[in-house]
C-alpha cells in the first residue's frame, strides 16, 4: 500500500529534531561506502535481501571477506528460493488458494448488534474477486479524514452526515390533486430527526427541483401549483422527479459510521462512490478506498486495481485466518487484470480470451466454441495444459516442457 | 384487524379467526385434559404472528409429559402408590389429564421443569424423567451427560451400525445381508430405556477389557490394538448372511425355467468346477462349502430364439445357462434352503449362505460414546501388556483420542464397569441420573482395587514394568458392520467401458480407482507431466491409430489385407500416432458434428 506508507513517512518527520537529521546523514555515508565497494556481487539478488545482508554486516562488524562469503552464502539460497523454470505456477497458486478455501465459511457471518456495517465476508466474497463481478454485494468505503477533522469527533460525524444520500421521498410524502393540479409535498418530522437534518434546508432544497409552477411554503410541507396546461401524465412524473431529487450527500452512500481506529476517526459506510468522494477536501485522499474493485479500477486505473484484487483477497482471507503466500495472490490478481481491465476467471472473462479452442471447449459450453472454431478454422497449437491432456500428449509442464535436439 | 383477532388454523389449514386466542388456547388444552378431545391434538398459540395452531394429523412425534398446575404435578404420591399396586394404568394417566402429550408446536408454549425440586408456579410441565428430552438410542448412551453434545450424535449414530443380536428368528429369516454377533452380553452399565427396550435380551455389545495406553504405534490416529487371544475366545466374532435368490419364471409358449444342474451343451456353461456344490435338484447342498464364483443355484433357461433345424430335421434345444453365483470375495457354507411359490405359481428359491467374520485388521470397533477406531493390530496374548495379577486388556485405546474429544462419559463408564465386575451386578447410569463418581470409587476401593481405575502394567514382550500407571476398566463396545473383507479391492488389469475403453468403475464391475482431475492437477503442480502422462493414457485407453498424412484423418487398417489407407484419398502414406482412445472418440463425434478436425503430424521430437 503506497499511500500507507507516505503517511508513516510523514507522522514521524513531524517530530524530527536536528540531532536525529545528524544521525541519518552519518548512517548514508556509510551504507554508500560498503555497499558500493560489493556492487559487482550482487548479481540478481533483490533489494530487500542486499539491504539486510549489510544491516547484519554493519550490526556484527563483519570483516570485508565475511562480507563476501554472507553474499555468496545469500546468492544460493536466494537460488533455491527463485521459482525454476517451467515450474507451473497457476496450478500452485490455484491449489494453495483453493485447498485452504475449503475451510472458509459457507455463511455469511451476521454480528448480531454491532455497530459495523456488514461485509460479506468469507467464500461469497472470494467468489465475488475471483469471478470479477461488476457489483460488488456489500459495496463499503472506508474514508480518511484529513488532519483538521481527523481527531475531531463531532466534524467527522457532521460530515459523515453530510454524506449520506438523502432523496425526497426518505423524508417526505406526497399528495397529489388531480384536480387542481397541485401536489402537496409534507416532510415527516420522525424522519427528519433521525437523520438529524434541518428541515428548513430540506424544504428549500426540494423547493429547487421544482422547474415549473408556483411553490408555497408552509411550515411544514410546500404546496406546488403546476401549470394548468400539464397533462396528468406530466404532472406525475413531474411529482416523481422532485421525489427523486437528492436533497444532500453522494449518490450511493446510504449509511455512514464514525469509527475510531488507531486513534483516529473514520468513516465506514454503506455503499459507495469513489469518484465523488475523493472530491471531498475533507478526506485524506491518499488512503481513502472502498471495498469494490471495479470501481478503483475505473476510478484510479488498473494498477490500483490490481492492487486492490490483491489487498481485499488478502483482507478476506486473513479475515478467516488463512494465510496464503502473497505471491500466489499476485499471479492471480495479474491474470486478472493483465488485459487491461478486470476480467473474472469466467466464461465471459478471461475464459473466453483463451486462444486455444480445446481449452474453451473444456471449460464451459464445448459445443458452441467447438462450432465456432469450425466455423473460423482455428488451428490447436496444442501450448496450453488442457488441450495436451484431451490429446494425450505431455503437458508442457516441468519435465514435459524440456526436450533433447541432437547436436549436428 | 389482524391484530385483534388471531387467525386459527387446524392442520395448517386457516380455518377462522378468534378475538381471544389465549383463552381459546387454554379452554381447548382444558378439554383435552378432561378428555373431551383426543389426547393426540395439540393446541400450540404463537404469540409473535398471532396465530393458534390445532394439529391432530398423523406423522407429529410426541412426548409424555406431567401436567403441573400451580407448581405442583398433578401426578401425586398417592397415584405413585396406586400404580405400584396395580389399580392405575398409563392410559388411565393420560386419561384423568394428569400426563399428556406434547408435539414440538405446543412444546414452544410449555416451561417444563426437569427435577419436582425446581418446580416454580410458572412451570407448566414436568419431566417425567430427565432423560426424556433424549431420543431412544441416545438415551441408550451411559453417562451421556458427562460427554459432549456432538459425542452424543457419533454415538447414536453407531448404535445402528453395530452388529448384535437383533432377532430371534434369525434362522427363518432371509434377508439379503444379515449379521449375527457370537456370544453378545449384557452391557454391565446400563440405562433405564435399555431395561424399557428389554436390549439385554437383544444385547448387541459385549464388555471388553480395555487399558488406555499406546501400543508401539499400533493404535495411533485412532486405530485400537486387539488381543488376539481374545479373539479366539470369540470377542467380536459374527456371522454373516447373504441370501440368494432365483425364479422359476414360466415363459408364454409353455416354455419354463428349470432348476438343474447345467449340462456341457448349455450356452454360457460355466465349466465343472463351479457346479462342485450343486446337488441333483440343481441347488446347493446344504453345510456344503462355497467358494466365490461358484453356483448355488443351478438354472437353465428355454432358448431366446428358436433354434436352426439341425440335421435330419430335428430341433436341438440348446438351454441357456441362468445359475446364481456367489460374488467373487464371497467364501462360506450353504446356511439353508428354502423354497417357496411365487404369486404366479412360479417356484422360488432362496438360498442363504453364512460365512464367519472373525475381527481382522482394519474392521471397525465403537464403544457407545462415539468412540470409534479401526483394528490396527491383532496381538498375540503372549505381547500384550498385563497387571500384576496377569490381566489382559483385549483392546488397547490410544490416550489420545480421550482429550480432546472430552468423552468423560468413556472414562466413567470404564469405572463403572469395573466396579460392575467386581459387585457382579449392573450398574444404571442413565443420564441426568447416572451413578456419581465417588460411589463407584468406593465400590472399587471395597474390593481392593485403587479407586481411580489406575493398574500398573508390565509390557508384554519386554516384561518390564510400563512407567506411571495405566487406566484401564471394563466398557461396553460394539462390532460395527464395515468390514473389509466386503470392501477391499485391487486391481492391475481389467474390464473396460465399451464406448471409451477407460477401465470400468465400482467394486462390482471390478473396476479401477479413478485418477480424477484433481489428482492430475497435483501432478502438473510437481511438473511431472510425464507421470500424468502414463497414468491418462497408458493405464487407461492408449491406441495406436494410423493418420494419413495429407487429410489428417483416421487410416482404415485392413488386417486382411495388411494394407493401411487413407478413408478419403485413398493414399497409403499413414503413420502410427499414439493417442488416447476418448481423443479419437472426439474425432469421431466432431465427423458426426460435421465439423473436419483435420490433425497436422509432426516428428516426435
Amino acid at each position: 500500500m503506497p499511500s500507507r506508507k507516505k503517511n508513516k513517512g510523514k507522522a514521524p518527520k513531524k517530530k524530527t529534531t536536528a540531532k536525529e537529521v545528524k544521525k541519518e546523514d552519518k548512517k548514508e555515508k556509510k551504507e554508500i561506502t560498503l555497499k558500493d565497494r560489493f556492487a559487482d556481487l550482487r548479481g540478481n539478488l533483490p533489494e530487500k535481501v542486499w539491504d539486510s545482508i549489510f544491516e547484519i554486516a554493519e550490526k556484527k562488524k563483519l570483516s570485508e571477506e565475511k562480507i563476501k562469503k554472507l553474499i555468496e552464502e545469500a546468492k544460493k539460497e536466494y537460488a533455491k528460493v527463485v521459482v525454476e523454470p517451467c515450474e507451473a505456477v497457476g496450478i500452485i497458486a490455484a491449489q494453495s488458494l483453493g485447498e485452504p478455501g475449503t475451510q472458509l465459511t459457507l455463511r455469511t457471518k451476521h454480528y448480531a448488534g454491532a455497530l459495523e456495517v456488514s461485509v460479506g465476508s468469507g467464500i461469497q466474497r472470494v467468489e465475488e474477486i475471483v469471478d470479477g463481478r461488476s457489483k460488488t454485494k456489500y459495496a463499503s468505503m472506508t474514508i480518511y479524514l484529513n488532519e483538521k477533522i481527523r481527531h475531531n469527533k463531532k466534524k467527522a460525524e457532521e460530515f459523515a452526515r453530510d454524506l449520506v444520500d438523502v432523496r425526497t421521498e426518505d423524508v417526505a410524502k406526497v399528495k397529489e390533486d388531480f384536480l387542481k393540479k397541485t401536489a402537496e409535498i409534507e416532510i415527516i418530522d420522525e424522519k427528519v430527526a433521525e437523520r438529524n437534518l434541518d428541515k428548513e434546508v430540506l424544504l428549500s432544497r426540494i423547493k429547487e427541483a421544482v422547474k415549473k409552477g408556483k411553490v408555497m411554503k408552509r411550515t411544514n410541507k410546500l404546496i406546488i401549483h403546476f401549470p394548468k396546461e400539464y397533462s396528468l401524465l406530466k404532472l406525475r412524473s413531474e411529482v416523481l422527479k422532485i421525489m427523486r431529487k437528492r436533497l444532500q450527500g453522494i449518490s450511493g452512500i446510504e449509511k455512514t459510521i464514525v469509527v475510531e481506529e488507531n486513534g483516529e476517526y473514520i468513516i465506514k459506510t454503506l455503499g459507495t462512490n469513489l469518484k465523488a468522494v475523493l472530491k471531498r477536501k475533507e478526506i485524506d485522499p491518499y488512503r481513502t478506498t472502498t471495498n469494490d474493485i471495479m470501481e478503483i479500477s475505473k476510478v484510479l486505473g488498473i494498477e490500483a486495481g490490481r492492487r486492490a484484487i490483491v489487498d481485499e483477497l488478502h483482507k478476506t482471507l486473513s479475515e478467516n485466518r488463512i494465510r496464503v503466500d502473497l505471491r500466489h495472490l499476485l499471479v492471480l490478481a495479474d491474470l486478472l487484470t493483465f488485459t487491461g481491465e478486470i476480467r473474472g476467471t469466467v466464461r465471459t472473462g478471461i475464459m473466453r480470451l483463451k486462444q486455444s479452442p480445446f481449452a474453451r471447449a473444456a471449460f464451459e459450453e464445448t459445443v458452441k466454441h467447438l462450432f465456432d472454431s469450425a466455423l473460423y478454422g482455428e488451428r490447436e497449437p496444442l501450448q496450453g495444459v488442457v488441450e495436451n491432456l484431451i490429446v494425450g500428449l505431455p503437458v508442457k509442464v516441468g519435465t514435459g516442457r524440456v526436450e533433447l535436439v541432437m547436436r549436428e | 384487524m389482524a391484530k385483534e383477532r388471531a387467525k386459527v388454523y387446524v392442520n395448517g389449514k386457516l380455518m377462522g379467526f378468534h378475538p381471544n386466542p389465549e383463552a381459546l388456547t387454554k379452554e381447548l388444552i382444558k378439554a383435552r385434559r378432561n378428555n373431551i378431545l383426543d389426547t393426540q391434538v395439540n393446541i400450540a398459540y404463537n404469540k409473535r404472528t398471532n396465530e393458534v395452531y390445532i394439529n391432530t394429523d398423523s406423522g407429529r412425534v410426541q412426548r409424555p409429559l406431567i401436567v403441573v398446575e400451580n407448581g405442583k404435578p398433578k401426578l401425586t404420591e398417592r397415584h405413585i402408590e396406586k400404580i405400584k399396586r396395580g389399580e392405575l394404568t398409563w392410559e388411565d394417566l393420560v386419561e384423568q389429564g394428569i400426563i399428556e402429550f406434547l408435539d414440538a408446536e405446543e412444546e414452544e408454549n410449555a416451561f417444563i421443569a426437569e427435577r419436582p425440586e425446581e418446580l416454580t408456579p410458572e412451570h407448566t410441565h414436568l419431566e417425567i424423567n430427565p432423560v426424556g428430552i433424549l431420543s431412544i438410542i441416545t438415551s441408550m448412551i451411559p453417562f451421556l451427560s458427562h460427554n459432549l453434545s456432538g459425542k452424543a450424535l457419533h454415538g447414536a449414530k453407531m448404535f445402528k451400525q453395530a452388529v448384535g443380536f437383533g432377532q430371534s428368528n434369525f434362522r427363518m429369516r432371509t434377508d439379503t445381508e444379515a449379521y449375527l454377533l457370537h456370544y453378545p452380553q449384557k452391557s454391565l452399565v446400563k440405562t433405564k430405556t435399555m431395561d424399557l427396550l428389554n436390549l439385554d435380551r437383544r444385547p448387541q455389545v459385549q464388555n471388553f477389557v480395555v487399558a488406555i495406553l499406546p501400543y508401539y504405534g499400533f493404535n495411533t490416529l485412532d486405530a485400537v490394538v486387539i488381543n488376539k487371544g481374545a479373539i479366539e475366545r470369540c470377542l467380536g466374532r459374527l456371522s454373516y448372511f447373504r441370501t440368494y435368490e432365483s425364479t422359476q419364471t414360466r415363459y408364454p409358449g409353455g416354455q419354463k425355467d428349470k432348476f438343474e444342474v447345467p449340462n456341457e451343451e448349455t450356452v454360457g456353461y460355466l465349466g465343472e468346477e463351479a457346479y462342485k456344490a450343486l446337488g441333483e435338484d440343481g441347488l446347493a447342498e446344504v453345510e456344503s462349502h462355497i467358494k466365490g464364483k461358484q453356483v448355488v443355484i443351478g438354472k437353465t433357461s428355454p432358448p431366446r430364439f428358436l433354434e436352426e433345424i439341425a440335421e435330419f430335421g430335428v430341433v436341438r434345444e440348446r438351454r441357456r445357462e441362468a445359475s446364481v453365483t456367489v460374488r467373487k470375495e464371497m467364501e462360506g457354507y450353504v446356511d439353508r434352503v428354502m423354497l417357496t411359490q411365487g404369486s404366479q405359481g412360479d417356484t422360488i428359491v432362496k438360498i442363504k449362505i453364512r460365512s464367519d467374520r472373525m475381527p481382522e485388521v482394519g474392521d471397525k470397533f465403537s464403544s457407545r460414546h462415539g468412540q470409534k477406531g479401526v483394528v490396527g493390530a491383532i496381538v498375540p496374548e503372549e505381547d500384550m501388556p498385563f497387571t500384576v495379577n496377569g490381566t489382559k486388556p483385549d483392546l488397547i485405546l490410544n490416550p489420545h483420542s480421550i482429550p480432546s474429544r472430552m468423552t468423560v462419559g468413556h472414562l466413567l463408564e470404564m469405572l463403572a464397569g469395573k466396579a460392575a465386575c467386581m459387585k457382579a451386578e449392573q450398574i444404571d447410569a442413565t443420564p441426568f441420573n447416572n451413578i456419581e463418581e465417588p460411589e463407584l470409587e468406593k465400590i472399587l476401593l471395597e474390593h481392593g482395587l485403587r479407586p481411580d481405575g489406575m493398574e500398573v502394567f508390565y509390557d508384554g514382550i519386554t516384561g518390564k514394568r510400563i512407567e506411571g500407571r495405566v487406566f484401564t476398566g471394563v466398557i461396553a463396545y460394539r462390532r460395527l458392520y464395515h468390514m473389509v473383507a466386503h470392501k477391499i479391492q485391487a486391481r492391475s488389469k481389467g474390464p473396460v467401458q465399451i464406448l471409451t475403453r477407460q477401465p470400468t468403475e465400482g467394486k462390482e464391475k471390478e473396476g479401477g480407482l479413478r485418477f480424477g482431475e484433481m489428482e492430475g492437477e497435483t501432478l502438473i503442480g510437481h511438473g511431472a507431466s510425464l507421470l500424468l502422462q502414463e497414468k491418462i493414457v497408458e493405464d487407461s485407453d492408449k491406441v495406436t491409430e494410423y493418420i494419413c498424412e495429407k487429410c489428417g484423418i483416421v487410416a482404415v487398417n485392413d488386417r486382411i489385407r495388411n494394407k493401411k489407407y487413407c478413408p478419403v484419398c485413398g493414399s497409403s502414406k499413414v503413420y502410427p500416432v499414439e493417442m488416447s482412445y476418448a481423443f479419437k472418440l472426439l474425432l469421431d463425434e466432431l465427423k458426426a458434428l460435421c465439423i473436419y478436425p483435420k490433425l497436422n503430424l509432426v516428428d516426435k521430437a
